[in-house]
């Protein structure tokens, strides 16, 4: 009688753990596995998986939904309408963005419009076709514009990361050219999000800023870019 | 008699290119075992004034269909690579490598289906200061990628402080967007100079 007492207390207390794990997966899916922290999420337009660093950053991957041309096209209305929200702001403010191109633009001409617009590279992506007529890509991280790291002429700047001032003569003039896709602001809602569904993970970080601060934990977003799809 | 000369000159034709091509095509099967890894790799490694670390990725039929389905079909799994300038394991070899330029197809150019589709990517800090960025992720664009073609791609490294620390590592990984660990793929060995010290598995880089 003892024994089987023992057991079917056993029996329960495992049942009871089984169910804890299970309430604690499916309420905040996958946190806290294996010492890495990994969340994940999903809006009507993108879904979202971010990673809690070694170092201590935040690196946030942002995703179309499944769906193709569809689905990006809804995620380019979504940022048109962020953008027009964002403008629509009192208060001006930095906004990180991702510009992409709708084809390789020549490093000059992007240069121009970036000291037009006050707008702060990070880095950018150029794109086009080399000598073998094979399609070739390069990522510039030294965001030198007027001087790209491999400065060749069949490349132009498909992808540009930086900052820009959500006045009309910084995003509103992004918004306005003809030579751009679409300016992904989707970092600025990553923030929003963050702060309300993961309070714990946005304390005493920031979004990735222009000023580079050492010992400064960041947020870092990389949203997808649709730039092979489209015409070079 | 000419015509035993002409074979001979032939046949040591045959052996030089034969010897030409090994030497080109110095590739390993990578380690891990996940389906939808790539199978072999082929690396160069060039230490000038920048470092230079190319690999080319070569996916299996089978390999390439398990990613794609992988990636479109339920949990929708989003593939990288994960080109670690450092030992992730141990946090060592930090601040020696800061990545400047990465590429595919532009120099050495390349062509046909060489050029690995990506669809975004970032640069950041493996460990050590924050001002070194020797981590880079490249987010694949799994639809474009195909089995039996190599895929390639160069990283071009600033070098920090060479002569000293010893020994460091690169290490080159595979990852998705639900994994809690990633499927390690290789690694470059090299010395206080940044010269090629070996690569594990053994035979992945080219001399």
């Amino acid at each position: 009688m003892k024994d089987k007492k023992l057991w079917a207390g056993i029996a329960l207390s495992g049942l009871i753990l089984v169910v804890a794990l299970a309430g604690l997966i499916f309420k905040k899916p996958i946190e806290l596995y294996a010492g890495k922290r990994i969340f994940h999420g999903e809006t009507a337009t993108y879904s979202y998986s971010g990673e809690v660093e070694n170092t201590g950053d935040v690196v946030v991957n942002v995703y179309y939904l499944r769906g193709g041309e569809k689905a990006i096209q809804a995620y380019r209305e979504a940022n048109t309408r962020r953008n027009y929200a964002l403008l629509a702001r009192k208060e001006p403010n930095l906004v990180y963005v991702q510009v992409t191109f709708v084809r390789p633009i020549p490093a000059a001409e992007v240069s121009a419009l970036v000291k037009e617009t006050g707008f702060q590279v990070e880095d950018f992506l150029m794109a086009g076709r080399n000598s073998q007529g094979g399609r070739a890509w390069g990522i510039d991280f030294t965001g030198n514009l007027d001087k790209p790291f491999h400065d060749d002429p069949n490349l132009g700047v498909m992808i540009l990361k930086g900052w820009v001032e959500t006045t009309e003569r910084g995003l509103g003039r992004w918004m306005a050219d003809e030579r751009v896709y679409m300016i992904d602001t989707v970092a600025a809602e990553i923030m929003e999000i963050l702060a309300q569904k993961h309070p714990d993970i946005v304390a005493g970080r920031e979004l990735i800023s222009p000023e580079v601060k050492d010992g400064k934990r960041k947020i870092i977003v990389v949203p997808e870019s649709p730039f092979w799809a489209l015409d070079w | 008699m000419g015509k035993v000369r002409i074979l001979s000159v032939f046949m040591l034709l045959m052996i030089a290119l034969l010897v030409i091509a090994s030497v080109v095509y110095a590739y390993a099967a990578y380690h891990g075992d996940w389906a939808e890894q790539p199978y072999l790799g082929n690396w160069w490694w060039y230490n000038y004034y920048y470092l230079y670390w190319d690999i080319d990725d070569y996916w299996t039929s089978a390999g390439a269909n398990a990613l794609r389905s992988g990636h479109n079909n339920f949990p929708w799994k989003e593939y990288r690579f994960e080109q670690e300038a450092y030992n992730p394991r141990w946090n060592t070899s930090c601040d020696r490598l800061h990545a400047i330029w990465v590429d595919a197809c532009t120099n050495p150019p390349c062509s046909g289906p060489w050029t690995l589709p990506i669809t975004g990517y970032s640069r950041r800090n493996g460990c050590g200061s924050s001002n070194v960025l020797e981590l880079v992720h490249l987010e694949l664009n799994e639809d474009y990628i195909s089995g039996n073609v190599w895929y390639r791609h160069r990283v071009t490294y600033v070098k920090l402080n060479p002569g000293s620390g010893g020994d460091g590592e690169v290490n080159y990984s595979f990852s998705h967007r639900w994994a809690w660990s990633d499927s390690w793929l290789g690694k470059v060995v090299y010395d206080q100079w940044f010269n090629k010290k070996y690569s594990d598995p053994s035979g992945l880089v080219n001399p």
